[in-house]
């Protein structure tokens, strides 16, 4: 009897897990990542969460506001040594004791937790099945959880748990293939949606009088580009890199950039591309620039390498192996 | 040979160190933004991991060093084609290293795992330099330009200029020229 009972529950229990993954439409997919995005960006919301990548954990403490004068936040970090990344706006400013402010780079600063997924929708759409499952419990809210299934084996499942009214992410884990450990999470641990946030909070603690204003365009890449401008017209065209097939399928391309880079004679060509969730980095180099023995894999991040026709070409990402792989086959460098 | 080809040749050519030379020059002017920035960004890194332990002129008095010993510093490939510029390359990649070293053990978690003499960073910049030590660069950059928080808290080690926005790379398959 106990065993027919057993059965009895199990049977229920897969058939209403497959009735509550409800399959989202695409304009309910669309309006449901726009609602994300704006959600970070325009509401008031405090709270403490915690990332976690592997079995390093690490908690920070955010405020963030939005009034007027556009989205003001302070994040800092409650585990090791003191950081705090003040926003204002598009800028973002670390600051820690007994340093310089650094101005990060503004497509960085997009990716903050809350708002992992603000733009990018499309993308985002066109290589994930977005699908509501039941809802759970962050940080005391309760929450819907979306499951963002891969369309192919190019990229990782990532599970989502977002507040319904007001659209706040809470919760974002990202699942490898096989493994029943998310490989990186953030979560709230405690949130409070809505509500005055007193302006002096987000005040940045480390910063020095001398030091608190840091002009508009000192990332550095800002700072360089801007310098090669002033110092060369004739800067030559940079050099571009054939791709021997398409890179795989989903994937655009973000940006490039052409960098000097530690220890290596040469400078090295990074191509940065996503498929609005994921994102892989691609090194080109000169075989002269030595070939490096590095693990296939570190933490979330799959990396692959090989050397061909007297280059170079390392990718990673937080991708499927065979992600990784596929991309230094796309490039063909001469 | 096609205008693709022709365009990575000019990346290993003379021509397009041009470009670079202009970079590095900019840094080298202690009196302009480049150069404090420049010095911003490894000192965060330093801080970043941990180690507040350079003075904000670390990298003027590492870099008189530097040209004491530039026999030492001077990576080993660019011996004999770019002779007039080991000094300035020496500097650049040494400094790149000091970032790097800061993100690495940053990255590898607070267990003092850091390495932390100038001798050691030295070390890190040599050619027979073990992976293990330096940690993964290629992970660094990766996570430096596009990570959350905990890995924005690294410097941003790339020195090269941003190419201009939309000025893609011809992503098309192979026959489709």
């Amino acid at each position: 009897m106990n065993c027919y009972v057993t059965l009895l529950g199990c049977m229920l229990a897969v058939l209403s897990c497959v009735q509550a993954a409800e399959l989202l439409t695409a304009s309910e997919g669309v309006n449901l990542l726009r609602k994300m995005g704006s959600a970070a960006r325009t509401m008031n919301y405090s709270g403490i969460y915690l990332y976690r990548q592997g079995e390093s954990i690490e908690t920070f403490r955010i405020s963030h506001l939005f009034d007027a004068n556009g989205e003001q936040e302070k994040r800092e970090s409650l585990d090791g040594l003191p950081r705090e990344f003040i926003r204002n706006n598009d800028q973002i400013i670390a600051y820690s004791p007994d340093m310089r402010p650094m101005a990060l780079d503004r497509r960085t600063a997009n990716k903050f937790f809350p708002g992992v997924i603000a733009d990018q929708v499309v993308d985002v759409l066109n290589n994930y099945t977005l699908r509501k499952l039941d809802t759970d419990r962050v940080a005391g809210q309760e929450c819907q959880i979306i499951v963002l299934e891969p369309k192919d084996k190019l990229r990782n499942l990532h599970r989502l748990c977002v507040e319904p009214t007001s659209g706040l992410l809470l919760r974002t884990a990202m699942y490898a293939t096989g493994r029943r450990e998310a490989i990186e999470q953030f979560s709230f641990l405690q949130l409070e949606i809505g509500g005055a946030i007193d302006k002096n909070t987000l005040r940045p603690t480390y910063a020095n009088k001398s030091s608190h204003e840091v002009p508009a365009g000192t990332t550095l890449l800002e700072t360089l580009a801007r310098a090669a401008a002033e110092a060369g017209k004739k800067q030559p065209a940079i050099a571009n890199v054939a791709l021997a097939s398409d890179v795989p399928n989903g994937f655009r391309l973000l940006k490039q950039l052409r960098s000097a880079f530690p220890g290596k004679p040469n400078p090295v060509n990074l191509y940065v591309f996503t498929d609005g969730v994921a994102i892989v980095s691609v090194f080109v180099e000169p075989a002269e620039n030595g070939f490096l023995s590095i693990p296939a894999s570190q933490g979330a991040v799959n990396v692959y390498s090989r050397q061909q026709n007297g280059w170079i070409v390392t990718a990673l990402g937080e991708v499927p192996a065979q992600t990784v792989q596929l991309f230094t086959q796309a490039f063909l460098p001469r | 040979m096609n205008a693709r080809h022709e365009q990575i040749s000019a990346l290993i050519d003379d021509e397009s160190d041009e470009s670079l030379d202009a970079l590095i020059a900019a840094l080298e002017d202690e009196e302009g933004d480049a150069a404090k920035t420049w010095q911003a960004y490894h000192l965060i890194g330093d801080v970043m991991a941990g180690r507040p332990a350079f003075s904000s002129d670390f990298m003027a008095s590492f870099s008189t060093r530097l040209a004491e010993e530039p026999v030492v510093l001077a990576p080993r490939a660019l011996g004999q084609r770019h002779d007039r510029r080991v000094p300035r390359w020496a500097a650049l990649s040494v400094a790149a290293s000091v970032a790097i070293v800061g993100a690495t053990s940053w990255y590898m978690g607070r267990d003092g795992q850091g390495l932390t003499t100038p001798s050691t960073i030295l070390a890190v910049n040599s050619p027979v330099a073990t992976p293990n030590a330096v940690g993964n660069p290629y992970l660094v950059a990766h996570q430096a330009l596009l990570g959350n928080p905990r890995f924005s808290a690294k410097p941003v080690i790339l020195t090269g200029a941003e190419l201009v926005a939309n000025s893609t790379i011809p992503v098309t398959a192979a026959g489709g020229r």
